[in-house]
């Protein structure tokens, strides 16, 4: 560009404090809007961007708040001290209480974020809502587990994740607020598993969305990926209940029966935790996962978990070479958090 | 022991589970490998259409008709391919695989605009004319493939791939008016200024997210800049008639 005689740009010269002259605002605000060939081109553009953005925005934050509640769900669960497992009963109904006001949340959560997933932005945004969904799946598969001790199928999950069971999930008629004292059911599926698809909820596009422009909406799709995934970091919540009920565990219980064992062939809570996670590791070291994106993630998770099974071996090699130089019915204090089970 | 070890393990997994999560696995790699091969042809097309192109910078305007015709043949290649891709992506969910295959596009998108702006596309009947845009539209159309598909779940050109394909021209336009200039034309570094700030002008409107299109938008300016200095050159020198160059400041 020649030089036209112009003075400098309005950058270099207003914001020194020994600044004469007219004021360089008043050039601002006489800015022409933008003008050119593609501005109308552009435009679009950019309220087509805008929309994507705001979409994923929102998804990421959504996918944030379910793994906060996740993790709360997490530590309620972390406070149960059965003797043995499975529970094969309702949970206590503080804790009770404690996890469904998290998981409430999590169900509008999902449910609000529904529109915002449909089509083709569902794979879009995977990446974005992944995080929320794993960590949700380790909170329901934990609180699965413990209940039945089995682990939590893939359609159970998805179900769980669809974001329009959240009624049935919490125990309340459709469209009520959730209620206190309601038991949750940990899926007593006994329907076969469907898709269900309902009109479209009044999230936020309420105003906007004229009756006849309603559409079917689908349910949050759970990707085989991140129920593995989920799986995987439940075994680090196993470990550091294991380790929790190694040390809170009399020494005569935790390799013979349990406790309250009727028939003497329960066996304590450890023990089902050990047997378990063995078997848990067994399975997900025998899966091929490639090396995608999930392949390697699903390869770091595997190496957490493996530390995860020798963590609890370890305790329970501790216990059995000290534990009995302890005084009977002593306890020890232990802090399982330090053992690095927290892996998120 | 023995008696507690078989209690309960072998119930507490369902074997199915894992087998169906590992053959949704080995079907998702076998897609990527399929997907992964026709890029390969795919790449070979668009650096046949870059290398054919980029004698632009060497060649005089007078011999780019016949330059551009011979960028055809892979043109046509490069759209079967894209024909074949278009036929296995779109058995899949666009963005489970689209990171794939987007740099691929975004490069036949710019084969396309480049080649659309040298004057490619002019009908027959009329003289070649250089610095139009190609649409996000009309480089669809060329592609054979669908562009900013929004309702239904296909293979398409995103928005943001041809938006890639833009900054690239950009690139290559700032290295075209320095040739140019060296080729003895110093009108072409006009139009190609004018042409370049029209669109930065565009892209200035935009609010884009903190990713690749950001900071390759963001470095838009320099290429500006330099067409400026090209320009200034030019016309310090009065190479330049400064009349019939719409892309001088006249302020």
């Amino acid at each position: 560009m020649p030089p036209t005689g112009s003075k400098r740009p309005f950058s270099g010269s207003g914001s020194g404090p020994h600044r004469t002259g007219p004021k360089p605002q008043s050039h601002n605000s006489q800015q022409p809007p933008p003008t050119g060939p593609y501005v109308s081109m552009f435009t679009e553009f950019r309220n087509e961007l805008d929309e994507h953005q705001d979409r994923r925005e929102r998804i990421i934050k959504a996918s944030r708040d379910i793994t906060a509640a996740s993790k709360k769900i997490i530590f309620s669960l972390q406070r149960l001290r059965p003797t043995t497992l499975p529970l094969n009963t309702p949970l206590p109904q503080n804790i009770n209480n404690e996890i469904l006001q998290y998981e409430s949340k999590i169900q509008d959560l999902l449910a609000s974020i529904i529109p915002d997933l449909q089509g083709l932005d569902g794979p879009r945004w995977q990446r974005q809502i992944s995080p929320g969904l794993q960590e949700y799946i380790e909170a329901i598969g934990f609180r699965h587990y413990l209940l039945k001790r089995k682990v939590l199928e893939w359609e159970e999950a998805d179900w769980y994740v669809n974001g329009l069971n959240g009624d049935e999930i919490l125990g309340r008629k459709k469209g009520d607020e959730a209620k206190e004292d309601v038991e949750m059911i940990d899926i007593v599926l006994t329907h076969p598993v469907e898709t269900p698809t309902v009109e479209a909820p009044t999230v936020e596009s309420g105003a906007e969305m004229k009756k006849e422009q309603k559409k079917e909406l689908k349910g949050i799709q759970l990707s085989k990926e991140d129920y593995v995934l989920g799986l995987y970091d439940m075994t680090g919540e196993m470990m550091r209940f294991a380790i929790t009920s190694v040390a809170t565990t009399p020494l005569a219980q935790l390799l013979g029966a349990a406790k309250d064992s009727t028939d003497g062939k329960a066996i304590s809570t450890p023990q089902c935790l050990l047997q378990d996670l063995r078997t848990l590791q067994s399975a997900l070291e025998g899966l091929n996962v490639g090396s995608t994106a999930f392949g390697k993630d699903a390869e770091k998770k595997l190496k957490v978990m493996q530390d995860s099974v020798r963590k609890v071996e370890y305790a329970f090699y501790g216990m059995v070479v000290r534990g009995s130089e302890r005084p009977d019915g002593w306890v020890a204090d232990f802090d399982a958090g330090s053992g690095g089970g927290d892996n998120e | 022991m023995a008696d507690l070890a078989n209690q309960a393990v072998d119930g507490m997994i369902d074997p199915e589970i894992f087998k169906q999560v590992q053959t949704d696995i080995d079907e998702d790699i076998k897609v990527r490998d399929e997907i992964r091969g026709l890029l390969k042809s795919l790449d070979k097309h668009d650096r046949s259409i870059q290398s054919v192109l980029s004698r632009v910078h060497a060649v005089p305007a007078s011999s780019l008709v016949a330059l551009l015709a011979s960028a055809q043949p892979f043109f046509e290649q490069q759209r079967d391919t894209l024909k074949e891709l278009n036929a296995i992506a779109s058995k899949y969910p666009y963005y489970k695989y689209n990171s794939i295959w987007s740099r691929e596009i975004q490069a036949a998108s710019y084969g396309i605009v480049l080649a659309g702006w040298l004057g490619a596309f002019t009908p027959e009947n009329e003289v070649r004319k250089e610095g139009r845009l190609i649409t996000i539209k009309e480089v669809g159309e060329k592609l054979g493939v669908p562009v900013n598909v929004r309702e239904t779940d296909v293979f398409h050109l995103s928005l943001e791939e041809y938006l890639h394909s833009l900054i690239t021209l950009i690139e290559e336009l700032t290295r075209l008016a320095v040739n140019s200039v060296t080729l003895g034309d110093y009108q072409r570094p006009m139009l190609i200024s004018k042409f370049v700030k029209d669109l930065h002008a565009g892209f200035q409107l935009l609010n884009l997210k903190n990713d690749a299109l950001r900071r390759r938008s963001d470095s838009i300016k320099y290429n500006v800049k330099k067409i400026e200095d090209i320009v200034y050159d030019l016309a310090l020198r009065k190479l330049v008639n400064q009349t019939d160059n719409q892309a001088a400041p006249s302020q």
